[in-house]
């Protein structure tokens, strides 16, 4: 193990305790805010992205590669992909309270990663594309958005339960200012879409390149189009009158979760079905 | 009818519709696909012949190309063009709503003097808005447009996505494709693509594979393939007209065929000969009775099993490795062709025991026997393809992102004003599109102008 990794490791593991250290303190804000608690909650998110970010530069510079190959680094990635962009949306937009389910699919998905070997693996020759990079980088920079839009519209629901229950006010919630959270959701989905679109082009492309077909029905392939149609169902949903509420919220919900099946959930299928599938490179 | 056209271009169908697609695709990832891999017999092994029989009669195993599949991707499109076309139409129309409409609809309801409303069209032209004007109902209404319209934007990316459509069926109806190996120094007759400029029905061209080269890296105490790259060179009418390598991700792009490096073959000679080291009779148990005894040379193909003569057992080699070797000392060296002799057996743990490596010109002993590979053979695996909807899908690509792209990112205002001149009101109502957009801001902006 080479003095690289075992700093990225030892980075890594603190990250752990960061991510899982933030989510607590945004479930606290959420259960009582105060200003403070939410303050000390971005702040340790905040520290968390900065050492994740050296993670993800140690990786770069050891790997001479971008670091998206193995499922770890994948993993990886999506955390800090997710946390930046939850970060930026609530620099702009302040949604302090949906920080909780962020910063759990982050915590999440870096347990998972501990799980994995860390080794750095050189890459295989149908990786070594320029398309590698376009297509993974914009496909996570989607997925990143999704989850942020999916912690949006939940918050959505639960902050339109309490004010219908007359509890809103203790959070400054009325009517007007819930709405918001479903609008951003719209939002957000409507900037992460054309990116998973150009996703999942670029991997058709790039398919077309390497092996000399663009589309061939395999399982990653196949959720990847279930994703972006559960997205075109929910945009389609939000301008037909009836479906713009609860309906449309659950789309977003059921989006999410095909994307987090597309991302992991079909490496999962492929093994328990013995499926074929040329998508396992990143396990 | 038209009630039941004006129901089937309803976004409602478009939803149904997508939501039936996603099943079914859903679907298709559950039941393995035949064309992705495995065999129908290995599908009846593991099943057993009844779950196997219903699941094909369905053509649940080959969902993609059902005739059920492909009339649901059919009316799917069919509702997409009509509403493109829809959509074409109602762009013609004028599409404001009457005066009570834009009264009840008004997002903020302005109290204006009688120049108010020149003041009101010198103010947006500065903003960069476009102007209508016209009377109704005793009403003078402006509408003021900024932004290329979002409803023909809407029309610009749904056409992309028929085109993608189309593009999938010329995919489908003509594709022409086909896969082959060449040994160095062999040639290939190949048919010119249909659409390549100059090229009449049945023209073609020849490849020839100069040279096949195979790379290695040396990643933790063993090889790691690194690369396989084909030289290849192109003759027409005898004529040299190209030379190009070849590898995984740059395929070769020639007379509207590409070919691409998909593969590659392995081919060795092994020497075998009685151990000498050994006892006598130790290794000859396994003799057939009445064959030709060894020493004799065999011949096979990696990942192949092969027999030795007078032996009952298969054997088997794995991957050879050859070529060149990055990344182990300071410079590339060249690799000694090496590779794991295996032997077929039931006790073994996955039905074979390795027997040692296989070094090129060095013997290795087994079973009473001396193995010695003395020569190794690589042949490319190319495969070519003809796709006819591949420049269309690009196009379709391009004008789908360059759509949503302008939808999303670009603002796109319509604002609509109605001045009651007995009330010396103006209703302010309007939609926008595209995330910088702000409608608020706006119509506040415009507020102050006339206030």
């Amino acid at each position: 193990m080479s003095a690289l990794s075992v700093v990225e490791t030892r980075i890594f593991d603190l990250l752990l305790f960061g991510y899982g250290l933030s989510c607590l303190l945004y479930l606290i804000y959420l259960i009582v805010p105060r200003r403070l608690t939410g303050r000390a909650a971005t702040s340790v998110l905040v520290l968390c992205l900065v050492a994740h970010t050296a993670v993800i530069v140690l990786r770069y510079a050891e790997a001479q590669r971008p670091p998206f190959q193995t499922l770890y680094e994948s993993l990886s990635w999506f955390a800090w992909t997710s946390v930046l962009a939850y970060l930026f949306a609530e620099w702009r937009r302040k949604i302090r309270v949906t920080g909780v389910i962020v910063t759990a699919v982050a915590t999440a998905a870096c347990i998972y990663a501990n799980t994995l070997p860390h080794g750095v693996k050189p890459l295989y020759p149908a990786l070594q594309s320029v398309w590698f990079f376009w297509h993974v980088s914009v496909a996570f920079a989607s997925y990143a958005i999704f989850v942020v839009a999916f912690a949006v519209e939940v918050s959505y629901l639960v902050a339109a339960r309490q004010v219908r229950r007359g509890r809103g006010l203790a959070y400054g919630l009325d009517r007007d200012s819930v709405i918001v959270f479903h609008r951003m959701a719209y939002n957000l989905i409507l900037f992460g879409f054309p990116l998973l679109t150009f996703g999942i082009f670029s991997g058709a492309a790039w398919a077309e390149t390497a092996w000399g077909r663009y589309w061939a029905w395999d399982p990653k392939e196949t959720w990847s189009l279930i994703t972006w149609t559960v997205y075109a169902i929910y945009l389609h949903a939000k301008v037909t009158p009836r479906w713009s509420g609860g309906r449309a919220s659950a789309l977003n919900i059921l989006g999410f979760i095909c994307m987090i099946f597309t991302f992991v959930g079909v490496n999962w299928l492929a093994k328990l079905l013995g499926l074929q599938s040329l998508h396992l490179y990143a396990v | 009818m038209r009630q039941f056209y004006r129901a089937f271009i309803s976004t409602k169908i478009s939803l149904f519709l997508l939501a039936l697609l996603a099943i079914v695709m859903l679907v298709g990832t559950i039941v393995p696909q035949l064309p992705l891999g495995g065999s129908e017999e290995d599908y009846i092994a593991s099943w057993g012949f009844g779950k196997f029989a219903r699941l094909y009669a369905w053509g649940l195993m080959d969902i993609f190309h059902t005739p059920w599949f492909l009339f649901l991707g059919f009316v799917t499109f069919l509702q997409l063009l009509l509403c493109t076309i829809d959509g074409f139409t109602t762009l013609r129309r004028r599409a404001v709503a009457s005066p009570d409409i834009l009264r009840m609809g008004a997002r903020r309801v302005l109290d204006v003097t009688d120049d108010s409303m020149q003041r009101l069209c010198d103010f947006l032209a500065r903003r960069g808005f476009r102007t209508t004007s016209f009377s109704e109902g005793g009403s003078d209404i402006v509408v003021a447009q900024r932004g290329l319209p979002s409803r023909l934007v809407s029309i610009l990316y749904h056409l992309a996505l028929f085109l993608f459509v189309i593009g999938f069926v010329l995919t489908a109806r003509y594709v022409q494709m086909g896969d082959f190996y060449l040994y160095p120094g062999e040639r290939r007759s190949l048919p010119k693509g249909q659409f390549a400029r100059g090229t009449a029905e049945g023209d073609s061209f020849e490849l020839e594979l100069k040279e096949f080269i195979t790379e290695q890296t040396w990643f933790n105490e063993s090889y790691f393939p690194r690369d396989w790259k084909s030289s290849l060179v192109v003759y027409e009418g005898g004529e040299e007209k190209t030379r190009e390598t070849i590898e995984v991700n740059t395929p070769l792009r020639y007379a509207g065929i590409t070919v691409y490096q998909y593969d590659f073959r392995q081919d060795f000679k092994l020497q075998v000969s009685v151990d000498d080291t050994m006892e006598s009779g130790q290794g000859a148990g396994a003799l057939q009775a009445g064959a030709t005894p060894v020493p004799s040379v065999v011949s096979g193909s990696a990942y192949e099993k092969f027999r030795v003569p007078g032996r009952i057992e298969e054997f088997m080699v794995r991957t050879i490795y050859v070529g060149t070797l990055f990344d182990k000392g300071d410079e590339p060296e060249p690799i000694v062709p090496n590779t794991t002799l295996y032997v077929y057996k039931e006790d073994a743990p996955m039905g074979r025991e390795k027997l040692g490596t296989l070094v090129q010109d060095e013997p290795l002993s087994a079973l009473g026997l001396t193995f010695t590979l003395t020569e190794v053979r690589e042949a490319s695996g190319l495969n070519w393809r003809r796709d006819p909807g591949i420049p269309l899908l690009w196009f379709a690509f391009i004008t789908f992102m360059l759509g949503m792209g302008v939808r999303v990112f670009l603002p796109s205002y319509k604002l609509t004003f109605l001045h009651d001149r007995e009330a010396k009101k103006v209703y302010v109502g309007g939609k926008v599109s595209g995330l910088a957009a702000y409608l608020d801001e706006e119509i506040g902006r415009i507020a102050g102008t006339l206030s």
